[in-house]
């Protein structure tokens, strides 16, 4: 295990400042340079799912290992989609290393530039004392709640360049800075000698396709309509030009390594949703949704889409977007095989998508109707812990996906998450405690449809029986399934409470396609919560249980997502109060007061107000900060006294500006 | 060599019996780059997670476990090892319903470590 993959797992990603940029990188507009991109990418993808866990192996041409005539959506178009985006993302390969050239007795070395055109140049020292401040004040935060404690510890110049030392741990957090605005000018963060390392090569090569599939977007993008044109990508001349892809099968490869770029080109997921409202995949040649399947994780919350002039030959292969695009208002399927085929396919489309406005440009139901339908899926999803460490949304996707299709479909899902390799097993707690409220009285025999395949190794010892209860394959997994009660989950939108899900970077989860010994980057997902059960013939609501269930997934499979194990806990129904934080406070509260000098507090969560997630929060913080300049803190904080009513935020504002430091405006310090 | 499935209701026995004895001896299962999430709250290293555990607010307590699944886990013999049982702490004999994710990694000495440890209370104190 090199120490970087343990790096990788402290830098979640939501630990990193996220500074409320929208209002600065609205739209294709940004004014990054080069770098911000590159070093977005660097940060982001150290714990991308499907990173190799060992040394870097991504310095080979990707189009080498991709045969041509393989099977389409199989694995191998798993792997020429891995070998792209490490490609694209090969800023990481330098990251991966064990060692970095300049990282000295734990320290590395940042270079900042573009700080000398400042507001702050007429200080004494150039401001670099205050840019230091600035550097080490907004990486210590995020969203305004101080949330780790930054110290550069040391700094000098160097031509036009301040190089700074910072713990490696903090590295990443002064790198998503890259490009942030301080003092009325951008300022450029990077590693130092990050490119006379070995991989130049390939850094240099990854940095070419980056720019060009940065340019593919941004030529692509009409910042008016806020629509991302990706119609027609075979014959996109530059793409062509660029001659990295095999032409055969363009789409496949590059779709990915375009949404990757297109996350990464902006700070959070609602910045993401602000500048990309819509997206065209008309005239690719689709016949499913295999190649353009990420879409639906960097863009979940589209409202338009065309898929007009594909190849569908039936709603089949757009199943995989079925709970999809919760908020999708405009569809185009026209000029598909699928109109001929399944006529009748209309209807079904408009039932898969409740926020549907229009099909095919032909209107399906009123605003009101829409809007009465969207109101429930505006709600968070409840694992913003910080414990939930994610990429691109894969293991959030994965979680809403599996459990929306395991009360639906469990042969689809069995078949979409679940390779020859993945493992899935089932143990019965009959004596955990139940509800306090009791509303689940004990019946005689209440387990007998689970107690047959349950394996619980306290009670099977027995070698054959453990094995005839562990189930390995899509098919075996599926029978099992099948075995079980129908269910019914709480939505994971509407009924956050009942749910606890926590996620953590695995490292050396096995690598379907073998090119990676000692496995790749996947996540543990930890699920606690509650169900249902179904009666088989009414379908009416019977027995609610609670459930646990560990999964560790990894890249591969048709999803580009797959199961390699998967644990279910089974035990009678116990109620979410453990969970609940307004019910329960657990040991960590007690644990925490009992201490008088703590060295390591708890990761800071904002105090928000029920109903209010981060991202609004931040969105809010956002806009008052670009409405009245002052700082994010500042912004934060007067939300926070008038209890995040923006319009009181604004009010409080216009009453005490003008007694307000300098340093409560943006670059006023 | 013992099968994985034995390995793991091993380890859950010692584990349990060393954490209900004295936690404090549990360091030895642990590694540097061992991951501890007690609670939602993250810990990294044996020396953190050991005095995590050490300061949880009770002297007495008692894990009664009530399953053990475990599956293979990874291509150098990893192994996944999901617990539920309940906990009894101090005088109190209302138990506490837990559930609890090892993954196991062998070490060089031919046996394992926990990479990482997820708890989790899933039914609260009365």
């Amino acid at each position: 295990m090199p120490a970087s993959t343990m790096a990788a797992r402290s830098q979640s990603p939501r630990d990193a400042p996220r500074g409320p940029a929208a209002s600065r990188r609205r739209g294709g507009a940004r004014s990054d340079r080069d770098g911000d991109l590159k070093m977005d990418i660097a940060v982001k993808g150290r714990g991308r799912i499907g990173k190799s866990s060992s040394a870097p192996s991504s310095s080979r041409d990707p189009a080498s290992r991709t045969s041509r005539g393989e099977a389409r959506g199989g694995m191998l178009s798993g792997t020429a989609r891995r070998a792209i985006l490490r490609q694209a993302a090969a800023g990481d390969v330098s990251m991966r290393e064990p060692k970095p050239t300049n990282s000295r007795g734990g320290l590395v070395e940042l270079s900042i530039t573009g700080w000398e055109k400042s507001k702050a140049s007429g200080n004494a020292d150039g401001g670099v004392s205050s840019l230091i401040g600035w550097l080490e004040k907004k990486a210590s935060h995020r969203l305004g709640s101080r949330t780790r404690d930054v110290k550069v510890k040391k700094s000098r110049k160097e031509g036009s360049a301040v190089i700074i030392s910072v713990p490696s741990e903090h590295v990443g957090a002064l790198i998503r800075m890259n490009g942030y605005e301080w003092a009325g000018t951008n300022v450029t963060i990077e590693r130092l000698g990050g490119s006379k390392n070995s991989s130049v090569e390939v850094k240099s090569q990854a940095e070419e396709t980056k720019a060009m599939l940065r340019g593919v977007l941004e030529r692509r993008y009409n910042a008016d309509t806020k629509v991302l044109d990706l119609s027609a990508l075979g014959q996109d001349e530059e793409l062509n030009k660029a001659n990295v892809f095999d032409k055969n099968s363009t789409t496949r490869k590059i779709f990915p390594a375009l949404m990757r770029v297109l996350e990464f080109s902006f700070d959070t997921e609602a910045e993401r949703h602000a500048a990309v409202t819509g997206v065209s995949l008309a005239n690719n040649g689709l016949i499913d949704l295999a190649d353009v399947t990420s879409l639906s994780q960097t863009l979940p919350k589209l409202q338009n889409l065309d898929l007009s002039s594909n190849n569908f030959k039936g709603l089949s292969s757009l199943q995989n977007w079925r709970k999809r695009f919760s908020q999708l208002q405009h569809l185009v399927l026209s000029n598909n095989p699928l109109e001929q085929a399944e006529p009748e396919y209309p209807a079904e489309v408009v039932k898969w998508y409740p926020t549907l406005r229009f099909l095919n440009n032909v209107q399906v139901r009123t605003e009101e109707e829409a809007t009465q339908k969207a109101a429930p899926t505006d709600l968070p999803f409840p694992i913003r812990t910080p414990n939930f460490q994610d990429e691109g949304g894969i293991a959030e996707g994965f979680v809403r996906t599996f459990f929306a299709g395991f009360d639906t479909d469990r042969a689809a899902l069995a078949a979409h998450y679940y390779d020859n390799l993945s493992d899935f097993s089932f143990a019965v707690n009959t004596q955990a405690p139940r509800d306090p409220e009791a509303t689940q009285a004990t019946e005689k025999q209440e387990w007998d449809q689970y107690i047959k395949s349950s394996r619980n190794l306290k009670k099977i010892s027995q070698p054959q029986a453990r094995q005839n209860r562990h189930f390995r394959g899509p098919k075996a997994v599926a029978d099992a399934f099948a075995t079980l009660p129908k269910t019914k989950h709480p939505d994971l939108a509407t009924e956050a409470r009942k749910w606890m899900v926590e996620a953590h970077i695995q490292p050396g989860v096995p690598d379907p396609t073998g090119q990676s010994a000692s496995g790749v980057d996947g996540f543990m997902i930890t699920v606690h919560g509650e169900f249902d059960e179904l009666d088989a013939t009414t379908g009416q609501a019977g027995k609610k249980r609670s459930f646990d269930r560990t999964f560790i997934i990894g890249p591969g499979g048709p999803s580009g997502v797959r199961v390699v194990n998967d644990l279910l806990t089974l035990r009678a129904y116990g109620g979410a109060q453990s969970y609940d934080p307004d019910n329960f406070e657990g040991w960590n509260a007690n644990a925490t007061a009992a201490r008088t000098s703590d060295a390591t507090p708890d990761p800071a969560v904002p105090q928000l107000p029920a109903g209010l997630t981060i991202e609004m929060a931040e969105q809010m913080v956002a806009e008052l900060q670009k409405q009245t300049n002052m700082t994010i803190q500042y912004a934060k904080d007067c939300l926070e006294q008038v209890g995040w009513d923006f319009q009181k935020g604004l009010e409080a504002f216009a009453n005490v500006k003008g007694n307000l430091p300098g340093e409560a405006f943006v670059g006023g310090a | 060599m013992a099968d994985f499935e034995s390995i793991a209701k091993q380890f859950v026995e010692y584990y349990y019996k060393t954490f209900d004895e004295n936690r404090n001896n549990l360091a030895p299962l642990y590694r540097d780059e061992s991951m501890l999430t007690f609670e939602a709250t993250p810990c990294q290293g044996t020396s953190a997670i050991v005095s995590k555990l050490s300061e949880l607010p009770f002297q007495r307590i008692e894990h009664q476990v009530a399953t053990i699944d475990a599956q293979p886990s990874n291509t150098t013999g990893g192994i996944i090892v999901v617990v539920s049982g309940a906990l009894l702490v101090e005088e109190e004999r209302r138990p506490m319903s837990y559930t609890q994710t090892f993954q196991l990694m062998p070490n060089d000495q031919g046996s394992y470590f926990v990479f990482n440890d997820v708890f989790r209370l899933v039914y609260p104190a009365a």
